[in-house]
């Protein structure tokens, strides 16, 4: 797989966790980290979205300098 | 409901320190020499100021505010502002470092500029500056509106509050003026460390109070009102809502003149994608705040004017000089 489809494969991931998942996700139980299921989904794509972002600018430095 | 004498003080005093701050940061007069160096800080922002800076702008009083009571009425809608702003800050990371690399090549410090030198566009460029103004006003307007409800919860019968609130825009409309960009952001990173500070206090703090831990108080809410914990299924404000409305504010969210200032004060396309790396760990705060809105829901008694939930929450739970410290946050 090359640089670009993992570049664009990682910018559809937050979407899917920030909007297409939340009909999945909406509920109480089980309650994780003392958070509800909701709240917990919600955090845990905030943590993913920086790790996405992250990558993709790691992937993408190392493709301009080799320029 | 009769005001706190302490927490007003402390509210005053450190709100005088930050405006203070603020025009003591314009001293040099360089920050007057062009409209570059005014309005952008000659664009050498790094990373971490800018994030200082777009963050201030954008968690405001009515931030505070209106996240706890949207929870505390409408329960998790107010988790909305989380999938917003989250992928605002991830597109932001796409098409922030073109507009930045463009706006210095051209020497361009707004949006409504921008558009009238990329697309060759007046009308465009008419438009925005336009639609920026009108919706700064509400904006602005609910600012004032946060910083009058600070006010009135905790200086009612002490002073007189609209002008009060009226003398304090005009000071921080006055630093802007005096300072140019670097007023605000040095008063933004004194905020924003109150705001991490104060807010993480009352997240652990507000629970252990009113119901002896996190985690009694998760039981108590989602045994009691289950329905605070997730998205309506049924109603007019439903899933349907919650994702629409995160999709086109996230859209959007830089369209507004204040985001796109920081944008443009940054030094590099670099540190703007470092920017939108570290932006949505802000989020961390809004998340933690709208529980302190189910706090409220189960504190407060019934008919609490929504718009003081957070307020009246701090002031019942602590008085004096916490509240003080906590309001001056918010104002």
């Amino acid at each position: 797989m090359g640089k670009k489809s993992i570049i664009v494969l990682l910018s559809v991931v937050p979407f899917i966790f920030m909007l297409a998942a939340i009909p999945f996700v909406n509920r109480v139980q089980p309650i994780i980290f003392g958070l509800p299921f909701l709240a917990f989904w919600l955090f845990f794509g905030m943590l993913i979205t920086p790790l996405c972002t992250f990558t993709i600018y790691k992937l993408q430095k190392s493709e301009r300098s080799a320029e | 409901m009769q005001g706190n004498l302490t927490a007003l003080l402390i509210t005053g005093i450190i709100v005088l320190g930050v405006v203070l701050i603020g025009f003591l940061s314009g001293r040099d007069k360089t920050n007057r020499s062009s409209v570059e160096e005014w309005s952008v800080g000659g664009r050498r922002f790094g990373t971490l100021l800018v994030w200082f800076l777009v963050g201030a702008d954008l968690y405001t009083a009515y931030t505070f505010l209106g996240l706890t009571s949207t929870a505390y009425t409408g329960g998790s809608l107010a988790f909305f502002a989380i999938p917003y702003t989250i992928i605002a800050y991830f597109i932001s990371y796409f098409f922030l470092p073109k507009l930045w690399k463009f706006s210095k090549n051209h020497k361009i410090t707004t949006l409504a500029d921008y558009a009238k030198v990329r697309f060759n566009s007046k009308f465009l460029s008419f438009l925005i500056a336009v639609v920026g103004v009108l919706m700064l006003i509400p904006y602005i307007d609910l600012q004032l509106a946060g910083i009058q409800d600070t006010l009135t919860v905790a200086g009612t019968g002490f002073i007189n509050v609209k002008v009060v609130v009226i003398v304090s825009f005009l000071l921080v409309a006055l630093f802007t003026f005096f300072s140019g960009i670097k007023g605000p952001t040095y008063t933004a990173v004194i905020k924003d460390i109150l705001v991490w500070v104060i807010m993480l206090f009352l997240v652990v703090n507000l629970p252990i109070i009113h119901f002896g831990s996190w985690g009694a108080m998760i039981d108590k809410v989602s045994t009691d009102s289950p329905q605070l914990l997730t998205i309506p299924t049924s109603g007019p404000k439903g899933i349907p809502w919650f994702l629409t409305a995160s999709l086109v504010s996230g859209l959007a969210l830089f369209m507004w003149a204040h985001a796109a200032t920081g944008v443009f004060t940054a030094k590099s396309a670099d540190a703007l994608r470092k920017n939108a790396v570290f932006l949505p760990l802000y989020n961390i705060v809004l998340i933690l705040l709208i529980f302190l809105g189910f706090v409220a829901f189960h504190v407060l008694p019934e008919g609490t004017n929504p718009r003081f939930a957070l307020l009246n929450l701090i002031q019942v739970s602590y008085g004096g000089v916490v509240q003080g410290l906590a309001y001056s946050t918010i104002a």
